[in-house]
């Protein structure tokens, strides 16, 4: 496993709009009690929350949060999260019916974000239980990256003038909906972008910004949502932990690949340079 | 009609045009996509999503004052457990509460050592700096005030006032209580 930074406690939080980035791997599930059953569910959930928890443990990821009883959650529901200490609420890693996910927060660098999943695969695919007629079966990932902005580093969260003056997406608005003498306050709006990859099968990307408001604080923010998925076919085969474990990884690079310079090109470089500033 | 959207990062309401909620809410869909490549040209269609985004609501309404306010590691990992804790139904701090605190530590930082930081049965945040039993001072922060009590050894100054204006009351006072730290 490629080594981890060590960052020490007192070193600062980078200054930067990534909120959040969630890589997902979901599996197939065993039928419910009747074809279109939403009970479909995981045979091995019980022991492999069990193999998977000693592993963790193993892997200094010590502390563990139940969100639901096995038994009472639903198809892809997390039911165990797992932390290095209480006191450090990210890097996560979490497991439950036909899901596996792992999470970094502002602290995220790609080299080390990405071994922190390859090491949980790793462990993920070691710790699935085999032997009982019910066999691992990958059929979705997903690499997601939630960023935020608000008034901290832009003047308006009003949508329209960001996307104007804070991204490469520009809208060409009727002048009916820019009347002052009809409309008041900041314009809310959602944008949302999808479209088939190439290079992988059943690969897409998809973007969503969107503007949402606090009801406690009345302010907006906007909130850009940046994701490849790919499904079906198009996700690598479970063979054996080693040759699973190359293509994720050839994966990884895949879709950091379609997000990162989606990114770099999408947000401008001044709202960046507003972050920086103290 | 209204239509709830979500993006994973918090269960804000994307309620376009219409204010929203910051506590997590029920019945929470999406529009996310369908993997055919025909389905891909056609309507994007909704499925259940998955639980794994876990940035409280709190600390994403104020990502832009947290990514400004400089705070170490070791604070920002305070803040989002604080933000974490079960209060029953109810949200965890609230999202006022924590922007407040922020405002208050912008204006205090250099000033200051980082507090501990608690959650109040009411959704506010606490912020403590302990020296010893004669030396403590503690700060609430609510929708619109900084409620402090701070005991000094003898003496005890408490008040209810804007955010800055305690920020302003406290860096000034002679006893330095921004840089009380336990021993």
């Amino acid at each position: 496993m490629a080594s981890r930074k060590k960052i020490p406690k007192n070193a600062r939080l980078p200054s930067a709009p990534l909120a959040e980035v969630v890589f997902e791997l979901r599996w197939a599930l065993h039928q419910g009690p009747a074809p279109g059953s939403i009970m479909n569910f995981d045979p091995m959930l019980i022991p492999l929350l069990h193999n998977f928890s000693a592993a963790m443990e193993e892997a200094k990821f010590s502390h563990s949060v139940d969100l639901a009883h096995p038994l009472q959650t639903g198809p892809y529901g997390v039911v165990r999260r797992y932390l290095k200490n209480p006191e450090s609420p990210f890097p996560i890693m979490q497991v439950g019916a036909g899901i596996f996910a792992t999470n970094e927060s502002a602290q995220y660098e790609w080299k080390t974000y990405k071994a922190q999943i390859l090491e949980g695969i790793k462990l993920l695919v070691n710790s699935y239980p085999t032997s009982f007629g019910f066999s691992l079966q990958p059929n979705y990932l997903e690499l997601r990256y939630i960023d935020v902005f608000d008034k901290t580093v832009l003047r308006s969260s009003d949508f329209f003038r960001f996307t104007e003056t804070g991204t490469s997406l520009k809208f060409n608005l009727p002048q009916f909906l820019e009347n002052h003498q009809i409309f008041w306050g900041e314009a809310a709006g959602r944008f949302l972008f999808q479209r088939s990859l190439r290079g992988k099968k059943e690969s897409l990307f998809r973007v969503e910004l969107a503007s949402a408001q606090s009801s406690a604080t009345k302010e907006n923010i906007v909130q850009l949502e940046s994701k490849v998925t790919t499904a079906g076919v198009g996700v690598p085969v479970f063979r054996n932990t080693r040759s699973f474990v190359a293509e994720i990884s050839k994966w990884l690079e895949f879709a950091h690949g379609v997000t990162s310079p989606f990114f770099k090109g999408f947000i401008l470089p001044d709202v960046m340079t507003k972050f920086k500033r103290p | 009609m209204t239509t709830n959207y979500k993006t994973s990062i918090s269960n804000f309401d994307i309620t376009v045009g219409e204010p929203a909620v910051d506590s997590l809410g029920s019945g929470r869909q999406i529009p996310t996509e369908s993997h055919s490549s025909k389905a891909a040209e056609s309507a994007i269609t909704r499925e259940p999503r998955s639980t794994t985004s876990v940035l409280p609501d709190a600390v994403a309404a104020n990502w832009g004052k947290i990514s400004k306010a400089r705070l170490t590691k070791q604070m920002y990992g305070n803040i989002v457990r604080v933000a974490t804790q079960s209060r029953g139904m109810a949200p965890a701090v609230t999202a006022a509460s924590l922007g407040n605190f922020l405002e208050f530590w912008m204006r205090i930082r250099n000033a200051a050592v980082e507090p501990e930081v608690v959650l109040a049965p009411d959704g506010t945040l606490y912020a403590e700096w302990y020296k010893s039993k004669h030396q403590r001072l503690d700060v609430r922060f609510t929708v619109n005030k900084a409620i402090f009590g701070l005991f000094a050894g003898s003496s005890i100054l408490e008040g209810a006032e804007r955010p800055e204006t305690v920020a302003n009351l406290l860096k000034q006072h002679a006893a330095k209580p921004l840089q009380w730290a336990a021993d």
